[in-house]
């Protein structure tokens, strides 16, 4: 029952980081309607840069809103040199550049990065875990989860009730509806891409304080695709839920499982079960299902 | 006089004519080791291995538009049954010595990737787009870094890497060891798949394919069996990855899950992009730029590596960089391709002087 209980936990507590990078692809996807596949080396660089900032002895707290500022600038950048020549041309050939831009950036940060492990010193959350009832909580697990449930609040609220939120929600669904209703789609592009740089940033720089940050930082964050999925890909509460029930289901998978499938069940076994789920749920949990007409 | 008519500047007089390999005036490959000495022959080898591993991507996402980013699991798994057969299987002494075990391995290896992907095209049946995208990466991932990593690697006993000796690889009576016979099995092999699937492409199946991708509602319509289809379209890419993976192991000393990753997938749909999709001939197109041009680039930057010591490290990573530019630039410049490009320039001159 304890183990059960601890690996019940340290799954959230690991699928509240899943959430917050998850967050990230559904913001694209939801504002946008690409499936963002660079979002891997969006969360290196926002790692990166905060733990730059952080070696040079900027507070924790500041290097991390600079990291969001240099998302934001990236973002708006990144949309107006690659990404704002393609509106209006199909979502293949958009997914596609994400996927030339995910080789060019991680090309850049190997360059400018090094490939070592890098960690941050000194550390920024104490590795004492915290003490709840009879349970032991990591405090990065623990930040992470709060940052993820504050973050879940916010995009919500801003999806719901803003002008802009609606005007993305818009794009998204039919850009050429919404581009004749007024809806400025360079606009809205350059808002979703900047969300989702600061987005990854925040998911990243939790990411490098857990384990220290390389390379394969950005490969982990593929393996949030998984809860993505599980959630429906546009849909914000989806990709929390989607990121924690995927937390559990790795660690359940890594306690019980381990030992009739040695080696790395615990990394394919979301794939797996995304795979099998797709067959039964095409949209995930909560996605929009599209009515296609010829 | 015959009484077909051809457009303006089509002066081929019967569907041989029209249709032959010569008419695009393509390479000839039997030129090129003229011309090269053993380093641009292993080259050419990777080339002849992208425009394999490419068919495969291009006849999923080009002419069936099932798009895939997990085409390396197929490839590892043609290059790991072949090496299995080879090093493992009791072969009769007889078809050694004929040279057929390795044939019959590439044969066998093709259809059990076939096989495997056609598992993993199975959620094709229920979803498409991006859900499909993610289905093909589980495919990699489940693949490449599961069960081939855990579970047949370890067959053997022989730790992460399949060693295979020199000598093993023997085709007929030729013993594949230099790189000069690696290339002129390359060309062979390239020829027979390239011809294989143009045909299929002109055949019910592949017309089939080519109405799922235009619209797979209006396929299904019309009498198209979309499921049948899309996993014979799978089975196919599966068996060209297969015959790409076990092809690839003649060059290599040793095979390891590594020579496998997602890079290798995602490089494969960049060859596609760049030589433009739903044409075989940007195919080969492609795999050429990606792989040649590249090679260029190196030695174009490596003259300064005296000077600056530390470009010789950094060259993958500007590699990478260079690689993921000129997709976006393509994507954004030039969509349609190398192809497109290609059969303007070859308009161009069948129509000189009067361009209409």
């Amino acid at each position: 029952m304890e183990l059960f209980l601890m690996t019940l936990t340290s799954g959230i507590m690991i699928g509240g980081i899943y959430a917050l990078v998850a967050l990230g692809w559904v913001l694209i996807y939801k504002c946008s309607g690409v499936l963002n596949l660079a979002m891997g080396e969006l969360t290196l660089i926002g790692a990166y840069v905060s733990l730059s900032f952080y070696s040079m002895g900027v507070p924790f707290l500041l290097s991390l809103l600079f990291s969001l500022i240099i998302g934001f600038v990236l973002g708006i950048l990144t949309e107006r040199i690659f990404l704002d020549k393609l509106i209006g041309e199909p979502v293949l050939a958009v997914i596609m550049v994400t996927v030339g831009l995910s080789f060019f950036f991680k090309g850049v940060v190997e360059l400018i990065w090094g490939t070592d492990t890098r960690v941050f010193s000194p550390p920024v959350f104490s590795m004492d875990a915290i003490r709840l009832g009879p349970l032991y909580i990591g405090e990065v697990y623990l930040y992470s989860f709060l940052a993820a449930i504050a973050l879940l609040i916010i995009f919500v609220s801003f999806f719901k009730y803003t002008r802009w939120g609606l005007a993305m929600q818009a794009t998204a669904d039919d850009e050429m509806a919404a581009l004749s209703l007024g809806v400025s789609a360079r606009f809205v592009y350059a808002a979703a891409w900047s969300i989702a740089f600061m987005a990854a940033g925040v998911g990243g720089t939790l990411l490098g304080n857990i384990n220290g940050l390389n390379i394969s930082v950005g490969f982990l964050s593929l393996l949030v695709l998984p809860a993505v999925v599980l959630g429906g890909l546009n849909s914000v509460p989806g990709a929390i839920a989607g990121g924690i029930i995927i937390g559990i289901l790795q660690n359940f998978s890594g306690t019980y499982l381990d030992r009739y499938f040695p080696g790395g069940i615990k990394e394919i076994a979301p794939f797996v079960f995304m795979a099998v789920f797709l067959l039964f749920k095409p949209y995930g949990l909560w996605g929009w299902e599209r009515i296609e007409r010829v | 006089m015959s009484t077909t008519w051809l457009p303006c500047g089509d002066y081929h007089q019967n569907y041989r004519a029209d249709h032959s390999w010569f008419q695009s005036k393509f390479i000839k490959g039997k030129m090129i080791p003229i011309y090269s000495d053993s380093y641009w022959l292993s080259v050419w080898y990777i080339v002849g291995f992208t425009i394999l591993g490419g068919l495969g991507v291009q006849l999923l996402i080009g002419f069936c538009g099932q798009i895939t980013l997990g085409h390396a699991a197929f490839i590892a798994v043609g290059a790991y049954t072949s090496t299995l057969l080879i090093l493992e299987f009791p072969w009769p002494q007889v078809l050694i010595d004929w040279g057929i075990a390795y044939p019959i391995s590439i044969f066998i290896a093709a259809v059990v990737a076939g096989i495997w992907s056609v598992l993993f095209g199975l959620p094709s049946a229920r979803v498409k787009g991006f859900y499909l995208i993610l289905t093909t990466m589980a495919a990699q991932f489940v693949t490449v870094d599961f069960v081939i990593t855990q579970y047949v690697a370890q067959i053997g006993g022989r730790g992460q890497a399949f060693s295979l000796p020199p000598g093993t690889i023997k085709l007929g009576p030729w013993i594949i060891d230099s790189e000069l016979k690696i290339y002129y099995m390359s060309l062979v092999l390239v020829i027979i798949c390239v011809a294989l699937m143009a045909n299929l492409l002109r055949s019910r199946v592949g017309r089939a394919w080519i109405a799922i991708r235009d619209n797979d509602i209006s396929a299904e319509v019309m009498g198209i069996n979309v499921v049948k289809y899309k996993l014979l379209a799978f089975f196919v890419a599966g068996f060209l990855g297969g015959i790409a993976g076990s092809f690839w192991i003649s060059g290599l000393a040793a095979i390891s899950p590594e020579h496998f990753p997602w890079f290798l997938s995602l490089q494969l749909v960049g060859v596609i992009l760049i030589g433009g999709v739903g044409s075989i001939h940007g195919t080969i197109f492609g795999a050429i730029f990606m792989v040649v041009v590249m090679e260029l680039l190196q030695l174009a930057v490596m003259p300064f590596a005296d000077t600056f010591p530390k470009l010789l490290i950094d060259f993958l990573f500007i590699k990478e960089a260079a690689f993921g530019l000129a997709i976006c630039a393509f994507l954004i410049y030039e969509p349609n391709g190398l192809a497109y490009r290609w059969w303007q320039i070859k308009n161009y001159f069948n129509l000189w002087p009067f361009s209409y």
